[in-house]
């Protein structure tokens, strides 16, 4: 009976400098599968934290860390300059920072029973989106895939309605394409012009897919995995497949953005595939509370570690950033609360 | 401890101290669940615990803004808070608990808390969360497990009392007692209002039961029929599945006794008034489930793992997979502890099993079969409610069935069993005796075997090699007290609730035989066994004075 009290009694102080307990992160559905990699890394190093997230959508999340209902945010977006200073929620005057923490790809899903690889560049990928091309023999597509027959075969375009994670490179990679009229109204939703919008989670518009010969969907890249073919895609006028080596290539040569309010990642289509949704986390610079800010810096430093980023690639194909974005935005989030 | 041995010495006594001795008896069992588990080790204990935490805080209705699709946010202590961070072991049977961080009690700042249990009807939660209010970390976490299962205690206590009411109470308090499985005393222990669902079933049940059975003269019975308004009261304002409960349990009292009885039972005064408090109470419970039904909106759906909907799939698909696996809930009635982690061992399994496969089976041997019309109604329960139950849930939740979740209808379904046999002459020869105390030992030991079983899957962890010397040299977590302290008090306690069950049953037996006196009682065993005059199977006690009174004379 002795020994269990003072057990328990034993427990009535935290030793000074602990770092334990729970954080709540609201943000990006593509993001939830690396959040729990980077969760179980975390757990797994630091005994007694944990993460819970929920995959409510990026906009969701940075209100949610406005209003004060979250710990973190996960977007595919940094915050502006005025939107991590004005942060307040769980914040101290200091506001917010944001490190870009991962790379997850994207990529133009395809079915056509028996036919495994098509190239696709920004101009046709357009028209086909808007229903200006409609049967994947068009010449426009035929025209890039010399020596692949295409079959006389209706394109019916399955696109995550947006706003969403996925949407927003696509927009990117269109946008940047001299020639092709890309006028979203958001970073995030699609043009107006768009066709086959489906309001469903990833996963059943996968399950869609799946079941429409001659369908094109846009998911990410965990889940086309093996089961789809991803179309080669054109940047820098050449084509580039959807493979990890390649994502990591434009990863490696992205020029890395760095300021005191975040390190911002982007790709380089010169050297690989370019088609990303890059994962921002933001947290405060400094909480309200002590505790939290030494919780924070703590997952912070952890999810950019090597282990953490292993974890996401292997469990959600998700990839590092660059070795410049990770030593940076480790050094950054190092100083969040050092005003305490 | 002299007013216990008085009791047990003379079988149970009058309802008021038979209740007191119940509810110590299940306290100290549940309670001793409570301090063996370690914090958050019992199924979903972290949401329903910072729920608790909430709503004493005055946290009771989801806030607008709070409600994201992993659960609601709510504002508790950071060691309230934090409680999500102490499962490490959690589905890992390998993994001892010595993993978890230890929760501090000056760890008190207010800090967001999630929790899926954030519409929930608050009563049950305003109970628990008290000690929150006084305590903090770890002590403050085992004193709202002890408030909960204080809880429990009570209602369960309340359902064998009111079952020893009935005229012929020995069959249905037999197997009553034989229903309490590992799983449901572990359930007892923990933070979850499952466990007081099923207790409040159980004493819904009986107290309705008894007073039917007691129809002329509903005065004898006040104890149950106030039983019966608690409990509904409670069920009501539980879970909101927790009315299918009750309708099943009050169905199949009604079925187990003539229709006449049971509208003659509604026309008595006091039944009538019993309504009447009843009623109110249940209200509460449905408006509550149309204030958390128009509560605001959720930002986002339940993620992955929370929830795997098939918003496309067919519904009798659901149900015909629920039937397809009536029975494999069963092991999950009879221990699957921790968060579905750590099955109870294959020997206790196999004890539980087969006395609830002749349990099953009895009803098809006693005739005449009309007799066990709420037994045949609460077995056919048992396959529809749960299947109808998950096929609502399937589009939208996908398949989140657990057997936990059938054990208030599991509990009333046995407990029609003992009232189909109540009317058979409850067997006293030295045969009946001798393979009683058997029995009743082998669940001493199965119940002994379980509770060590899980502690050594906390301790040090299930491995495939047996490692239960490990337990004595290389602890790697330990219990308040000691593992081994909690396994002798818990032998013991399970053995006084046996000793007081095998005295009710058999007056004037020890549970315990003396060696030189049992060689030459086991000689004479089959010799009295011929002599004795047995009731043969089907014939009833309808002639046979009341062997289940075995109280002095008096009044009642």
């Amino acid at each position: 009976m002795l020994s269990g009290l003072l057990s328990l009694s034993a427990c009535a102080t935290t030793p000074p400098g602990t770092v334990q307990g729970a954080l709540t992160g609201i943000g990006s559905n593509a993001a939830q599968g690396a959040v729990s990699a980077w969760g179980l890394a975390w757990g797994g190093a630091v005994k007694g934290t944990s993460v819970s997230y929920s995959p409510d959508g990026s906009a969701a999340g940075l209100k949610a860390f406005q209003d004060g209902q979250a710990h973190f945010a996960v977007s595919s977006a940094p915050l502006t300059q005025q939107e991590a200073t004005s942060v307040r929620g769980m914040c101290t005057s200091d506001g917010a920072v944001s490190v870009a923490a991962g790379v997850l790809p994207v990529g133009v899903a395809i079915k056509i029973k028996g036919v495994n690889d098509v190239v696709l560049d920004a101009p046709t990928l357009a028209a086909i989106l808007q229903g200006e091309i409609t049967r994947w023999n068009d010449p426009r597509i035929t025209g890039l895939n010399t020596g692949t027959e295409l079959p006389d075969l209706e394109i019916t375009v399955i696109a995550p309605e947006g706003p969403s994670d996925t949407v927003r490179p696509v927009n990117d990679y269109l946008n940047g394409e001299a020639g092709v009229a890309w006028d979203p109204d958001s970073p995030d939703s699609w043009p107006s012009t768009v066709i086959g919008q489906v309001s469903s989670p990833p996963l059943d518009l996968a399950d869609k897919l799946d079941d429409t010969n001659g369908g094109l969907s846009i998911l990410d890249g965990s889940i086309i995995g093996n089961r789809f073919t991803a179309a080669q895609l054109v940047f820098d006028g050449k084509p580039r497949r959807l493979q990890a080596s390649s994502v990591v290539d434009a990863v490696t040569t992205g020029e890395v953005d760095s300021s005191p309010r975040g390190v911002v990642q982007k790709l380089d289509g010169a050297s690989g595939y370019a088609l990303g949704t890059v994962l921002y986390v933001h947290m405060c610079r400094e909480y309200s509370e002590p505790a939290l800010t030494r919780l924070s810096r703590s997952l912070g430093q952890s999810l950019l570690s090597e282990d953490a980023q292993k974890n996401a690639n292997a469990f959600a194909f998700v990839m590092s950033p660059s070795r410049t974005a990770v030593s940076e935005a480790r050094a950054l989030i190092g100083t969040n609360g050092d005003g305490q | 401890m002299t007013l216990f041995l008085s009791n047990v010495r003379r079988g149970l006594p009058r309802p008021l101290p038979t209740f007191g001795l119940l509810a110590t008896i299940f306290a100290l069992l549940f309670g001793l669940w409570a301090v063996a588990t370690p914090l958050m080790g019992a199924p979903d204990e972290p949401a329903h615990t910072i729920k608790a935490a909430a709503v004493v805080r005055g946290q009771v209705l989801v806030e607008e803004g709070t409600s994201f699709g992993h659960g609601v946010h709510v504002r508790v202590p950071n060691y309230i808070a934090s409680l999500h961070a102490q499962s490490c072991y959690k589905f890992n049977r390998a993994q001892a608990a010595d993993c978890a961080a230890p929760v501090y009690a000056d760890d008190t700042f207010t800090n967001i808390g999630v929790t899926s249990a954030g519409s929930y009807n608050p009563m049950y939660y305003w109970v628990v969360g008290l000690p929150t209010l006084f305590m903090s970390g770890a002590p403050a976490i085992y004193a709202m497990r002890l408030v909960s299962a204080a809880l429990c205690a009570l209602f369960f206590a309340a359902g064998f009392t009111a079952l020893t009411e009935l005229r012929r109470p020995k069959y249905p308090v037999l197997v009553a007692a034989l229903t309490m499985t590992p799983m449901i005393l572990f359930l007892g222990g923990g933070i979850n209002p499952n466990s007081l669902e099923i207790a409040a079933t159980m004493a819904a049940f009986a107290g309705f039961v008894v007073v039917l059975d007691n129809w002329r003269n509903t005065r004898r019975v006040l104890p149950a029929l106030t039983t019966v308004v608690a409990a509904t009261v409670v069920l009501a304002n539980a879970r909101q599945i927790s009315l299918v409960w009750l309708l099943c349990a009050l169905i199949v009292g009604v079925c187990s006794f003539r229709l006449r009885r049971t509208l003659a039972v509604f026309t008595d005064r006091r039944v009538l008034t019993a309504v009447a408090v009843a009623v109110p109470g249940a209200l509460l419970g449905f408006l509550w489930m149309y204030v958390a039904a128009n509560g605001p909106a959720n930002v986002g759906v339940a993620p992955e793992g929370i929830a795997n909907p098939h918003p496309d799939a067919p519904l009798y698909r659901g149900f015909m997979i629920m039937l397809d696996r009536t029975y494999d809930f069963f092991p999950q009635y009879i221990g699957t502890m921790g968060w579905l982690d750590t099955p109870a061992p294959e020997l206790v399994t196999l004890v539980w099993g087969g006395l609830m496969i002749a349990a099953l089976v009895v009803p098809f041997c006693v005739r005449p079969l009309r007799n066990w019309t709420g037994y045949w109604v609460a077995l056919a329960m048992l396959y529809l409610v749960p299947a109808l139950l998950q096929t609502a849930l399937w589009r939208g939740m996908g398949f989140i069935w657990q057997g936990r979740y059938t054990l208030p209808l599991v509990v009333v379904l046995f407990v029609s069993v003992g009232l189909g046999l109540r009317k058979l002459r409850f067997p006293t020869s030295p045969v009946a005796v001798h393979i009683s105390r058997v029995m009743f030992w082998l669940i001493v030991f199965c119940h002994t075997l379980t509770f060590v079983y899980v502690l050594r899957r906390y301790v040090v962890g299930i491995s495939e090699i047996a490692n239960w010397q490990t337990l004595f040299s290389s602890p790697d977590w330990q219990p308040p007290l000691g593992w081994f302290t909690l396994t002798a008090a818990y032998l013991l306690v399970t053995a006084a609730g046996v000793l007081l069950l095998f005295r009710y049953l058999h007056p004037g037996q020890p549970l315990i035989v003396r060696a030189a006196a049992s060689g030459g009682k086991v000689k004479g065993l089959a010799r009295a066994g011929r002599q004795h005059e047995q009731p043969h199977v089907g014939e009833t006690a309808s002639a046979v004075p009341n062997t289940g009174d075995l109280l002095p004379p008096g009044p009642r």
